[in-house]
């Protein structure tokens, strides 16, 4: 068939065919460009467009040429020439046919005003919604920044984004949440009904250090899956760009008395100088850092705290967790010092990060369990020291994109805001800039912490320094920091037992799940050697065990992890309250004899229910006492129901057998787990 | 007219064409995700984007394994964490990028017109719906969008006032009310909107004028402002100042600014008897299970005019499932009469539906409740009444597709009356308005 020229002796019928094939050209081509490109950007709608005009009538004349069975030698001639007469007919066409092109603009133009007008926001005034995960210790400072951008970038009446912020600092949350899909560690998302996440999947994660993000995109090499997982597991891609940080902040030693009064120093000093001078102060019993296991500027500051206590880092983690209540994160530490009830003791130093005393000077919310005092004034002040050993925090800001869930669109709203805040660290809440200076006059953020009856002021400039501090083997990544930490641990046998009678489902805040929760960060924090099983009780079935499980080194640890934690993640309610004396005894003729902790998870129970002589907490010690065979047992009983310590059975109990009842009900799930921990380690002989 | 051969040639070759340039700029553009071959979420079974179960004795869950018994299909349930606006945010980062992950979303009320109105969800079939008559009409209102139904109500709340010690009376009006004092959820969240309307409500009630920021009538005049909302605002504020008075020096366990929901019962559980608080029907059977309270508090609807937010959550199929069939087939057991039903007596759970407002015990086998954890049948009988009473006086939250803005801006405007003082004035009527309405236009507003 050939290609007839314009006006030809096909005569109507010819040029109808004509016109319907060229409006149906332009029509069509232009309205599955509209359609297929609904989420494109303006310009890649546009090139779309043109690819498309451009290919129509070069396929066309390859068939049409293919068709007609030229000889292999004629073949480019005939292609040319049949292009040329093609490319005639349809800008012939094209001229008669100018009111279809200008019906086809304008329908094209309409279908994309909003890009015309508002370049890749898409909708008018349609922000993209930005999910942000940050460090507890950081989101306070950082939830004002995102709150100015907002407010900057809404000039014109459109907003850009809205931006949600979560808190989450625990490496091993981090590490496992980003191979799979942002669920909790050892949720089974093939099987599971329920697959707790762990809050909304970050575009942007804004870590404490870049070797928290270099450790977790390791392991994100090394994990196994390509991310297309069920839908339900997809593993991230994590970018990061060192040059992009949200701000430093240094770590500081803070206690309630001041250690310099009159002596006239200045700038930071070496760790080990600063902790000697608060030792011989009195203001160094407790020293206290947050739970490294579910804080990242707790772990990292832990190399340097060894070196500086030089005592061996077993007893100096002994030392650290000697308050018994160390919490999962600096937030929680300072908190306790606004709480009247629980207020530590005078001579306590902590180790917290500097924008979060900054925080906690200003009487801003810390965290998401510790809001502002109503009298501000009433807070106690705590005095910064500063050092040479203890990290500078670097706050790399890692864009993070999630299969099916990342678009052109929302990507370019997320680097707007990640650009933003690279280049507006917010130093008015605390935070220092890249170069780790920051304004600190009397008004400022880090100008509260500034004591003027002290020599010392905040240093304007704390530069951040290459890797971590402390001996060797312990500071080249955060991997070998968490490897000294872990060691430097005694090892636990622990039996976590849940109860599991309805009233444990009963509460607004449910008191099951919380135990759970507080489990699994125990599991998640177990280290190699310890051996935990989980058990469950309630009345009238008896006490049901789960086998041990002894923590093995390497991948399979991670897989050991996992199957404690589904396996504790699928207890549900059964039956009624059992009596708690009556089921620590049932347990503790069960266990094997040795050094162990039997962590009991209720809510407490009813004054009812754990009546009778049998059941009083005093016979259940008396009966503790005379088993030679358990002498090594320590009951830790952990009320997560709503009273938490402040009563009823649990409370009796923890009094009858010397181990405090812990309150697992206050703070985070981590907080909690950072009690039993430490209380762990604390009371494991060396 | 017949098509030539060439016609249909070039018909085809305009196909063949679009084709791959379509698949190159996929690629290159990120249209659907920015790597080859990573997919929109495709998964097996059924995928439901929830906030956390919080459920007594986990009914939603509950649920969920009987239909996974009874159709031999999964569902799973994706809880994105406690906190609405986290779960909000999921939901809407995911629809922005057209994943089709989730099935069936679990919308706040005033969430379904911002998902319906970005084309996120699918119009409900009437396969998908048991009988519509049977649900309480402001819920099954609060699942159209421009008239169309495109989601189920699920569960529904109002707002009641708790009031601790057995026999303690009621305040009987809104003055009262704010006179003596409440605990409200005044910490920055939607709590916060619902504490704020519920006080506008009432002030503008009282003064018999027209609706504002109620439902569609979400226009704001200066007049409202001054007359309406300010007031309210006032109101709110006084009822907070007068609860931090009757506290004393020693103060509340959990200061209404910072509190929400649980934050409150922490609070009203350590409180004295006399204490008010407003708070949602699910806390009746939570206070039974605290050791602290048990039976000795009142419970009763708002005190007159006794306007209260509508609350609850509604359900929808995602209009990018590869599954709709089947998750409209989800959401009809789940939105259905026995479903319902087990929601409220077993879950605590206000019924969307009138037939499933009744004092049915509940008869879920496995975990035993204690006799003192538990309301006697009267108290259950006289709970339903004041439930009844609130359900009718309650009213939606501005009706947009710019909810989530408009309960910013809102709050926003509302801490800064509550913050005012000698060096903070309150914002003028003529600012707050403007700002009220930018966010109601979807653009920005700050007081």
């Amino acid at each position: 068939m050939a290609v007839d020229a314009p006006g030809g002796p096909d005569g109507g019928k010819a040029r109808r065919e004509r016109l319907f094939g060229w409006l149906g050209w332009v029509g069509g081509t232009g309205g599955i460009a509209a359609a297929l490109g609904a989420d494109l950007s303006f310009r890649n709608r546009l090139l779309l467009f043109i690819g498309v005009l451009v290919a129509v009538p070069l396929v066309m004349t390859l068939g049409l040429t293919l068709r007609d069975r030229v000889p292999k030698r004629d073949l480019p001639r005939a292609f040319l020439r049949r292009l040329g007469r093609i490319c005639a007919l349809l800008l012939h066409q094209s001229a008669r046919a100018i009111p279809a092109i200008l019906a086809t603009v304008l329908v094209w133009t309409a279908v994309h005003w909003s890009f015309v007008t508002n370049g890749a926001s898409g909708k008018s005034c349609e922000p993209a919604d930005v999910r942000v995960t940050v460090s507890p210790e950081s989101l306070t400072a950082l939830k004002a920044a995102a709150h100015r951008y907002v407010e900057d970038k809404s000039g014109d009446g459109c907003r850009k984004a809205t931006i949600t912020m979560t808190a989450n600092s625990s490496i091993s949350d981090l590490r496992e949440g980003f191979a799979n899909g942002w669920l909790e560690p050892g949720v089974e998302g093939d099987t599971s009904e329920r697959v707790p996440m762990l809050g909304p999947r970050p575009d942007l994660w804004i870590p404490q250090t870049t070797l928290a993000a270099k450790d977790v995109i390791a392991h994100l090499d090394e994990a196994q899956g390509d991310g297309q997982g069920d839908g339900l597991r997809e593993k991230a891609l994590l970018d990061l760009d060192e040059k992009k940080t949200a701000g430093t902040s240094p770590m500081v030693v803070a206690s309630l008395s001041d250690a310099y009064r009159g002596s006239g120093s200045t700038g930071p000093e070496g760790l080990q100088s600063v902790l000697n001078r608060l030792r011989q102060q009195g203001v160094l019993d407790p020293l206290a850092r947050a739970l490294p296991d579910t804080s990242e500027s707790a772990l990292a500051a832990t190399p340097a705290l060894y070196q500086a206590l030089a005592s061996g880092d077993g007893a100096a983690e002994r030392f650290l967790n000697k308050d018994r209540l160390v919490p999962g994160d600096a937030t929680a530490l300072l908190c306790r010092f606004r709480e009247q009830s629980s207020a530590p003791p005078g001579g306590i130093a902590v180790v917290v990060p500097e924008n979060t005393l900054a925080d906690y000077a200003r009487n801003k919310e810390l965290g998401t369990a510790c809001p502002p005092l109503a009298n501000a004034a009433a807070a106690k002040r705590l005095v910064p020291y500063y050092t040479e050993e203890l990290p500078v925090l670097d706050h790399p800001i890692v864009q993070v994109r999630w299969p099916g869930e990342d678009s052109e669109k929302r990507r370019a709203a997320i680097s707007e805001f990640r650009d933003w805040l690279a280049s507006h660290p917010p130093t008015e809440e605390g935070f220092r800039d890249a170069n780790g200076s920051a304004p600190t006059g009397p008004k400022t953020a880090l100008g509260v912490l500034t004591d003027p009856t002290r020599n010392n002021a905040v240093p304007p400039r704390m530069p951040p320094h290459e890797g971590l501090k402390g001996a060797k083997g312990c500071v080249e990544s955060l991997k070998a920091a968490r490897a000294c930490y872990e060691a430097a641990r005694p090892n636990a046998v622990l039996t976590l037992a849940f109860d599991i009678s309805g009233s444990m489902g009963q509460t607004a805040k449910p008191a099951l799940p919380r135990a759970q929760d507080i489990a699994q960060r125990i599991v998640a924090a177990a280290r190699t050697r310890d051996q935990i099983r989980w058990a469950t009780f309630s009345s009238p079935a008896p006490v049901a065990f789960e086998q041990p499980v002894t923590i093995a080194t390497g991948p399979k640890q991670q897989e050991q992890k996992n199957a404690l934690q589904a396996g504790i993640r699928k207890i549900t309610l059964r039956g009624g309250d059992r009596a708690l004396a009556d089921a620590v005894d049932s347990m503790r003729g069960t266990l094997r004899p040795g050094v162990q902790h039997l962590v009991v998870l209720t809510d407490g129970q009813t004054a009812r229910t754990n009546a009778g002589a049998r059941y009083s907490p005093g016979k259940l010690a008396e009966r503790l006492r005379g088993d030679k065979a358990q002498s090594d047992l320590r009951v830790l009983v952990v009320s997560v129901g709503p009273d938490g310590c402040s009563a009823g059975p649990a409370k009796a109990i923890g009094d009858a057998v010397g181990e405090p009842c812990i309150d697992g009900s206050a703070g985070t799930a981590a907080d909690a787990a950072g009690k039993i921990i430490s209380s762990v380690i604390e009371s494991t002989p060396s | 007219m017949t098509i030539s051969r060439r016609t249909l040639a070039v018909a085809v070759a305009s196909l063949v064409a679009v084709a791959p340039t379509w698949l190159v700029m996929d690629r290159v553009a990120g249209v659907r995700s920015a790597e080859p071959g990573l997919g929109c979420g495709e998964h097996n079974g059924l995928v439901i984007g929830v906030d956390s179960d919080v459920s007594l004795g986990f009914q939603r869950r509950g649920l969920l394994k009987l239909w996974n018994q009874w159709h031999g299909s999964k569902v799973t349930l994706m809880e994105v964490g406690l906190k609405v606006d986290q779960q909000r945010s999921q939901l809407a980062a995911a629809a922005q990028a057209r994943s089709c992950l989730y099935d069936v979303l679990i919308l706040d009320t005033p969430g379904t017109a911002e998902f319906a109105e970005g084309g996120h969800l699918e119009p409900i079939k009437s396969t998908w719906m048991e009988d519509p008559d049977d649900f309480f009409d402001p819920p099954r209102e609060s699942g159209k969008w421009q008239g169309k139904q495109y989601a189920v109500p699920w569960t529904t709340d109002a707002g009641l006032l708790y009031v601790k010690g057995k026999g303690k009376a009621v305040p009987g009006s809104w003055e009262a009310l704010v006179n003596a004092g409440y605990a409200t959820q005044l910490v920055d969240y939607e709590g916060l909107t619902v504490n704020a309307l519920d006080a506008v409500w009432n002030r503008n009630e009282q003064q018999r004028r027209p609706p504002v920021l109620m439902g569609t009538d979400t226009k704001v005049t200066v007049d409202d402002a001054r007359e309406s909302i300010l007031p309210g605002l006032r109101d709110l504020k006084a009822g907070l100042e007068h609860q931090r008075a009757r506290a004393g020096a020693g103060g509340m366990a959990k200061d209404p600014r910072t509190s929400d929901e649980l934050d409150s019962i922490e609070m009203f559980a350590q409180a004295p008897d006399g204490t008010v608080m407003r708070n949602w029907p699910f806390v009746f059977r939570s206070l039974f299970a605290d050791p602290r309270v048990r039976d000795r508090f009142e419970v009763s609807r708002l005190p007159a005019p006794g306007l209260s937010v509508l609350g609850g959550q509604n359900l929808a199929v995602s209009a990018y499932s590869r599954h709709k069939e089947e998750a409209g087939e989800l959401v009809y057991f789940l939105t259905g009469k026995t479903s319902e039903n087990r929601l409220f007596v077993c879950g605590g759970y206000p019924p969307t539906r009138k037939s499933a407002l009744n004092d049915n015990p509940c008869q879920e086998q496995g975990a035993r409740l204690e006799p003192e954890e538990q309301p006697t049948p009267e108290r259950r009988n006289k709970f339903i009444v004041e439930l009844k009473a609130a359900m009718e006086k309650a009213h939606p939250r501005p009706i947009t597709p710019h909810y989530s803005q408009f309960s910013e801006t809102f709050r926003g405007c509302a801490d800064a009356v509550l913050d005012s003082g000698p060096d903070a004035p309150e914002p003028s009527p003529e600012k707050l308005a403007e700002a009220l309405n930018a966010s109601l236009r979807g653009e920005h507003g700050s007081c």
